[in-house]
């Protein structure tokens, strides 16, 4: 146990090292979800009761983007100088390898949100009182669906030629029910606080977390088998 | 037949590997004991990355079974894995991580105790200790190419499989390769390595294998074959 939470580790570490050099995957990410924020805020008058209902949707959008830009890169970096196979040829378990690969890019993701949330939030006129622990949860659970999905689809996409459209191909269709619960979700919070309305969608948001994560970590190893 | 597998701490029976229509590798068998240094010769797309790649267990055979200290490596857990070192043609090494960071990346990932002495070691061992807190992305091919080899050797594998190791090396690094590997294989190593240079091949090891259109040719001591007939073999004219 002590072996693979070393392993985990290094990994982690690797990638957050890599990323704080370059700081390329994050500043991607940021301003794909910036350009979209920005334009949908020219597009829709953020005064007004129409932007209130569209906000939701804009912002899980934007972390969508952010994700299937972020993810592809990731794994991309294990393919530079096949990586991949001294990973491979280590004595780390797949299992492992999925798991931090995972927490990497959940990482990243959260890391992007820091930074345009703030931004979203004014440019859209939000309640600033809707920041409480039901919407960080949301946020949270959201963000890991994605991550969940787009660790393993990252990995199939690098193996094919199209590697950079294939991801968002592969990971959006299964990212469905992720997507509308968490704007349904955020939307529940921005409406009223009652939990009644809120807490189905994190369930359902965390549920499919749980059977993802599950299914992602039996199949990574023939995913990054040869 | 049981004791002889058990002599044998690599064995490759009917050993296939085909891509679409390209039969890579046909029918190889390959008993290699343990301490013996092996050259894999042969012309470019003879099958000699393929064969190592697939004992390494970074390539599924299509069919046949290979067998590290008697297990499948593909099926057997980290326990063999730790066994083999390789080195090939990408030098699995990040771009982003400084030569030493890359060491401690690998040795962590190996769970290697005395880590910093280990790395040391190594990065002496290849003359890169004086870059060690370089990014490997602004070393050299040939540089890049020796700290690949302190990767491979990092974790003291007992089989070490070597893909052209000395291809990019300058002169100087070249004879220090040599010298290396002579040592690990004093240390009873299994050196499996891959070349074109007959003349290394003839000095360094113990057998000389022959691949041609992925089929095995000679399997031999390199003085059982004048090196006439051997270059003649390289060349394609005999």
């Amino acid at each position: 146990m002590r072996a693979i939470i070393q392993q985990m580790a290094a990994l982690i570490g690797k990638d957050l090292r890599i990323e704080s050099r370059g700081k390329d995957l994050l500043l991607t990410m940021t301003m794909f979800s910036l350009t979209l924020i920005v334009v949908f805020n020219f597009t829709f008058d953020a005064e007004s009761a129409q932007a209130y209902l569209v906000a939701p949707g804009i912002l899980w959008a934007a972390i969508a983007f952010a994700s299937s830009t972020g993810m592809n890169r990731t794994f991309n970096r294990e393919q530079e100088e096949s990586c991949i196979q001294g990973l491979i040829l280590s004595p780390i378990d797949p299992g492992t390898l999925y798991c931090a690969k995972f927490v990497s890019n959940l990482i990243f993701l959260l890391l992007c949100e820091t930074i345009f949330l703030p931004v979203f939030w004014v440019l859209f006129d939000l309640p600033w009182r809707v920041l409480q622990p039901p919407f960080w949860l949301l946020l949270f659970f959201g963000s890991a669906g994605f991550a969940v999905v787009g660790t393993i689809f990252s990995a199939i996409a690098a193996e094919s030629r199209a590697k950079e459209l294939m991801l968002p191909i592969l990971m959006l269709p299964i990212l469905v029910p992720v997507i509308l619960a968490a704007i349904n979700g955020t939307q529940a919070i921005f409406e009223s606080g009652n939990p009644t309305n809120w807490q189905p969608w994190i369930r359902l948001l965390v549920g499919f977390d749980v059977i993802f994560f599950v299914l992602a970590f039996l199949l990574y190893p023939f995913v990054v088998g040869e | 037949m049981e004791a002889t597998q058990n002599r044998n701490i690599i064995l490759l029976t009917q050993i296939c590997k085909r891509f679409g229509w390209l039969d890579a590798l046909q029918g190889i068998d390959l008993q290699v004991k343990p301490g013996e240094c092996i050259a894999l010769l042969g012309q470019n797309g003879a099958g000699k990355t393929t064969l190592l790649k697939t004992i390494a267990a970074l390539i599924a055979p299509t069919s046949g079974q290979v067998q590290i200290q008697g297990q499948n490596p593909r099926q057997a857990r980290s326990a063999i894995k730790r066994q083999i070192g390789f080195a090939g043609h990408q030098t699995f090494l990040y771009g982003g991580l400084t030569a030493e960071e890359n060491m401690r990346f690998y040795g962590r990932l190996y769970s290697l105790e005395s880590l910093p002495e280990r790395i040391e070691q190594v990065l002496q061992t290849v003359g890169l200790r004086h870059r060690r807190n370089d990014r490997v992305s602004t070393l050299s091919s040939g540089m890049q190419q020796r700290l690949s080899i302190a990767r491979a050797i990092l974790h003291a594998p007992p089989i070490l499989l070597l893909d052209e190791p000395f291809a990019g090396l300058d002169l100087g690094f070249t004879e220090k390769l040599q010298e290396l590997i002579a040592k690990l294989n004093a240390n009873r190593t299994t050196i499996l390595l891959s070349t074109h240079d007959l003349n290394l091949a003839l000095d360094l090891c113990d057998r000389l294998v022959l691949l041609r259109n992925g089929q095995l040719q000679i399997d031999c001591a390199p003085n059982q074959l004048p090196p006439e007939q051997w270059a003649a073999y390289l060349k394609g004219t005999a």
